[in-house]
């Protein structure tokens, strides 16, 4: 039984999150092209959280990777408002029930008449899904602030990794 | 027209748009801080080089684009798109356009990637495995 490889970055530590994945990714995941998968994702996630997450509480900004047996799962964390949460709601619900050819033509339509910040952040959770091919699983939680909600998106990637990982628990925290 | 240089960045791709051989190369990695604002001054100069064009005799031109991107984020690839289309509009000004998307042979993603955006431009690429 191996222990997971957990990386972790808040808000200002995502450039150094990316370079780490870079130097690691290579040599954990299977091939080069799951590899890039994984990339892509990585960069959306992040890009999600510094275009469209709410800048009252960017310390709750938060971006984990964990490399466990047979998966890789990415979670990102941050805090939007109530016309955010009902938008993500739609958008999430809306790519895990589509088909892989109708996101495929969904992203086609935004990509050639899409204009709006909003349609950005939808093409973005479309690309994920893509990459990963499995659902994108999500959360809200109640913040501090009123109608403030503490937002996790969670996407799952199986079967992708070439080496065994190593027997010791191993925990990244980027600085 | 000047030649259209951008170096490569950490984040942003290098752009080299010689009008002299009518050669335009992209590549490397593209997820600038705003996607927005390092595309414009791009397609700008593709829309005055569509000015000059008209201008000159109108004698048949190949134009080739050779693309050979690392990775792009779903923000550059609606302006990565723009650039193109933009492109692939000279045809009307007698200038035949053909594209190269550069790949490495097991990069399967870019490949996708490549075949997305042609289906999006409606319009053939030549896929060039490295």
């Amino acid at each position: 039984m191996t222990n997971p490889l957990h990386l972790q970055a808040n808000y200002n530590e995502f450039n150094s999150l990316i370079d780490t994945f870079k130097e690691i990714g290579k040599t954990i995941l299977i091939d080069f092209t799951t590899y890039k998968k994984c990339y892509g994702i990585l960069c959306e996630l992040i890009d999600n959280i510094k275009h469209h997450g709410s800048s009252i509480s960017q310390e709750e900004s938060l971006v984990t990777i964990t490399f466990d047996a047979n998966n890789c799962t990415f979670c990102a964390r941050n805090v939007v408002n109530e016309k955010a949460k009902k938008s993500l709601t739609n958008r999430i619900n809306y790519i895990n029930r589509s088909s892989k050819d109708h996101l495929h033509q969904a992203r086609k339509l935004l990509v050639k008449h899409g204009t709006t910040n909003s349609d950005s952040t939808g093409l973005g959770l479309l690309v994920m899904k893509q990459k990963a091919q499995n659902e994108l699983k999500y959360t809200f939680a109640p913040y501090k602030k009123p109608e403030y909600y503490l937002f996790e998106l969670i996407i799952d990637l199986s079967s992708i990794h070439e080496y065994a990982l190593d027997s010791t628990s191993q925990q990244t925290a980027i600085h | 027209m000047n030649t259209l240089s951008i170096p490569p960045h950490s984040r942003q791709p290098y752009i080299e748009f010689d009008p002299s051989i009518l050669l335009f190369r992209i590549g490397g990695e593209s997820r600038p801080e705003n996607t927005k604002a390092f595309y414009k001054p791009i397609i700008d100069w593709v829309h005055e080089f569509e000015q000059e064009l008209i201008k000159t005799t109108n004698t048949p031109k190949q134009l080739t684009v050779e693309v050979e991107m690392h990775y792009f984020n779903s923000s550059s690839l609606k302006s990565i798109f723009e650039v193109l289309d933009a492109i692939i509009g000279l045809q009307k000004h007698n200038v035949k356009v053909t594209v190269k998307w550069f790949y490495e042979g097991d990069d399967e993603d870019m490949l996708e990637s490549g075949e997305s955006l042609e289906d999006m431009l409606e319009f053939q690429f030549e896929y060039v495995p490295r």
